[in-house]
């Protein structure tokens, strides 16, 4: 159990790191909580960060607000509470910074404490065994394979996934759509093989980009319960999204001998992946030429596609968390009850969690001090 | 979710840090290994037989009526390697459920389409001097009926039958390359690997002819079967026999249900192999190439001094024919002079030595009008891949021991 009477230093650098504060900034926003009245140092977080002074009493009061949230969670064992455990991976565009990527590994932490916090509030409502198969790679299965192995476990049709989310909810996956505060940032997870797996997704991305984001993760999931090569991983994780969400016998047929744009905006109606993923497709079973998908890309280039792609497809959106949510309040939980059990400010709570009929979530969140 | 599948590779034994056993060597019949067979359908047989070298060559006839076709064969007195393939491949996609499709449409209802094909081909007087099974084709990334077509020649139990691999180009794609080569070595037979896709398969990416090479080291007793010049590069690179295709249509796999893609100006005359730049054109090509120049006059044993720019119509079929044949067996005699570990720098230098020939020929016969001849792009791949020492598992033929009549 956690030591409700001080900070846990893991969990002061987590809550410090989604905040996107420096020591020194949370050293200042201290000093101006208290009013001025006491004297903190960059040197002080420092040192409580590292373990090597206690923060408590009235201090512990001043680092919670500095940072926005309740005393509770800066004394959360993050070793208890799952935060850090499980490997945790991420499909991101290189150019995404080592800080903002930790800031990211936070969030995802924060919100498996908070949606523990909520379950644990309701009994009833608790979490679901995970349904995810995990298959061991080696010469003779691939990644592509363990796709098709996921997709039969789970009695999926032919053709297009209809509902990855939906998919990926049933099969006992938290799925949450935030502002990942990145367009470089697809997705994060996390899973221990023991809690629930937790996807957290950007959803600023267009939809097709969402989709394919989610299947990648899964591969994750499916794949790779230990580290490895990261370039390896996130390769065989590319390969299982691209087999999950486009199997090479249903797909196969959808591609007629002269692959353009035109049928590449039709395929991406029905199959709901971006056009440039249909085009690589296309490529890797050997309907286009490595010169003829140069083409098409050149040609998606000239357009301005890479940056945007024509045809909008439906947002998939997230259904089980809102849904625990909602059944919390119909039950006569507050809005307030249920911050205190996700160890969040009531406005932290509204902003990330409060029902809003077709409203999406735009920040992850918007306290600050 | 696991599943337990053969280990691609036997265990040495129990110290982890020994290196895993390398892969068994399969046996093949000797009178086939080192040679370069010519593939060709029933009725075109006989455009080619003549030109046979009857010592490094052979024939595979290949489609319907193959089997019965051998059988005739034999009966004539013909004594060299002979193969029969049936050509599944080229109407039905091998599945998970059916990797040896039966398009006997009913004929078969009594038998094992698998079996059936075997004792066909090589049962009391069918003369096959080897069994292929009658694999359907296995089309980019479809590795359900790969391990369904390995698990039933497993059944068999029979190591002298060849498995056919009929496959996807893009089986060769790195990303792939690798799954294939495990599965073909959890079979002890001998493998016969013949390449799909539209045109030329191999020009189709980069790594092709590079993971053809890696595919024919790692996976021993492998023949590479319905080629064009990679008949030549894997017999050069360790194959341990080819089949090179007589027409166009028996150089690659056209995938099955699709309508095979051709050059601009139509099958109105046949293919003829143009040795200097070691590829393929129409005759009536040719003919418009070499208007405005004087076209090469061919010395192979079948033209004896014919021009080569003769083959304008279809009434030329037999003698184009011929002449494929003729040249194809001068480059083998050629390379088999060669000691088999200089033979991938020998193949590399000759690819080199046609493509260096491009753009001479073509500024000799620069002229208004006049279309260029273009590298192909397999020839280019076998012209600059890297080559590196090769201890070819592909045995010479030993002078009166494997020597066959034809």
């Amino acid at each position: 159990m956690s030591d409700v009477h001080s900070a846990q230093p893991g969990m002061l650098v987590v809550a410090r790191e989604f905040r996107s504060m420096t020591q020194a900034d949370v050293a200042e926003a201290m000093m101006k909580a208290s009013g001025g009245d006491a004297a903190v140092s960059q040197g002080y977080v420092s040192r409580a960060e590292s373990g090597r002074l206690a923060v408590s009493g009235e201090r512990l009061e001043l680092y919670a607000a500095a940072l926005g949230y309740p005393p509770e969670l800066l004394c959360l064992d993050p070793q208890v509470h799952g935060v850090g455990v499980g490997l945790v991976h991420h499909r991101k565009r290189a150019s995404l910074t080592v800080s903002a990527l930790r800031r990211q590994h936070a969030h995802l932490a924060l919100t498996r404490v908070q949606l523990q916090g909520i379950a644990a509030c309701r009994p009833g409502l608790g979490v679901r065994a995970a349904a995810i198969p995990t298959v061991a790679l080696d010469a003779l299965t691939t990644a592509k394979d363990a796709a098709r192995q996921v997709r039969k476990a789970w009695g999926m049709p032919p053709g297009p996934a209809a509902d990855l989310t939906a998919s990926l909810e049933t099969a006992g996956v938290l799925v949450v759509a935030r502002d990942l505060g990145s367009g470089r940032l697809d997705a994060v997870s996390q899973w221990d093989g023991t809690q629930p797996p937790l996807i957290l997704a950007n959803h600023h991305a267009p939809a097709d980009r969402y989709r394919f984001s989610l299947a990648h993760e899964l591969g994750h999931l499916v794949l790779h319960q230990s580290p490895g090569d990261s370039a390896i991983q996130e390769r065989q994780a590319d390969e299982f999204a691209a087999e999950f969400l486009m199997p090479a016998r249903d797909i196969r047929s959808a591609f007629t001998p002269r692959v353009d744009l035109e049928l590449l905006a039709r395929l991406k109606r029905e199959w709901k992946v971006s056009m440039a993923a249909l085009l690589r497709r296309a490529q890797s079973l050997n309907i286009v030429t490595d010169w003829q998908y140069r083409s098409v890309m050149v040609e998606m280039s000239t357009l301005g596609y890479r940056t945007a792609e024509p045809v909008e497809i439906d947002r998939e959106r997230p259904r089980y968390v809102p849904g625990l949510i909602r059944s919390a309040l119909a039950a006569g939980m507050s809005e307030e009850e249920l911050a205190r059990c996700a160890r969040l400010l009531p406005e932290d709570f509204q902003l990330l969690y409060a029902p809003r009929e077709g409203a999406t979530v735009d920040s992850a969140s918007k306290v600050r001090p | 979710m696991t599943e337990s599948f053969p280990s691609p590779r036997p265990g040495a034994g129990s110290d982890p840090a020994e290196p895993p056993d390398p892969p068994h060597s399969p046996v093949v019949p000797v009178q086939l290994k080192g040679r370069m067979l010519l593939q060709a359908g029933v009725s075109r047989v006989g455009y080619i037989r003549e030109q046979l070298d009857p010592v490094r060559s052979g024939l595979v006839v290949s489609g319907p009526g193959a089997a019965a076709k051998v059988r005739k064969l034999r009966e004539e007195g013909f004594t060299g390697p002979l193969l029969a393939d049936p050509a599944v491949y080229t109407v039905a996609a091998a599945s998970e459920d059916d990797p040896f499709p039966d398009i006997s449409k009913g004929q078969l209802a009594f038998g094992d389409p698998l079996q059936l094909s075997m004792e066909e081909q090589v049962g009391h007087r069918a003369g096959a001097t080897a069994a292929m099974t009658p694999t359907g084709y296995l089309h980019a990334e479809d590795s359900d009926a790969l391990k369904a077509a390995v698990h039933q020649v497993l059944k068999l139990e029979d190591p002298h039958v060849f498995f056919s691999v009929p496959m996807d180009v893009g089986w060769l794609r790195d990303d792939a390359v690798g799954q294939l080569i495990a599965w073909l070595n959890v079979v002890p037979n001998p493998k016969a690997v013949m390449l799909g896709g539209q045109m030329d398969p191999l020009a189709g990416f980069s790594q092709a002819v590079g993971n053809l090479k890696r595919l024919l080291a790692e996976v021993p007793g492998t023949a590479l079967l319905r080629a064009d010049l990679a008949a030549f590069g894997a017999l050069a690179h360790g194959a341990v026999f080819t089949a090179f295709g007589a027409t166009s249509s028996v150089r690659h796999i056209v995938p099955p249900g699709q309508a095979a893609k051709r050059s601009a100006g139509g099958p109105n005359s046949p293919s003829v192999l143009l040795p200097e730049l070691m590829d393929f054109f129409l005759g009536e090509t040719l003919a418009k190439r070499f208007a405005a120049g004087l076209a090469p006059v061919c010395r192979c044993a079948a033209c004896d001094g014919l021009v080569l720019d003769t083959f304008v119509d279809n009434h030329w079929q037999v003698p184009a024919a011929a002449h494929n044949a003729a040249v194809l067996m001068e480059w083998l005699r050629t390379m088999d002079a060669v000691e088999p570990t200089g033979r991938p720098a020998w193949w590399q230098q000759r690819c080199r030595r046609a493509v260096d020939r491009y753009p001479v020929l073509n500024a000799e016969l620069d002229h208004p009008g006049f279309s260029a001849f273009k590298v192909p792009a397999q020839l280019l791949q076998w012209a600059q891949a890297p080559v590196a020492s090769q201890t070819s598992s592909a045995a010479r033929p030993v002078a009166g021991v494997e020597r066959g009549e034809v």
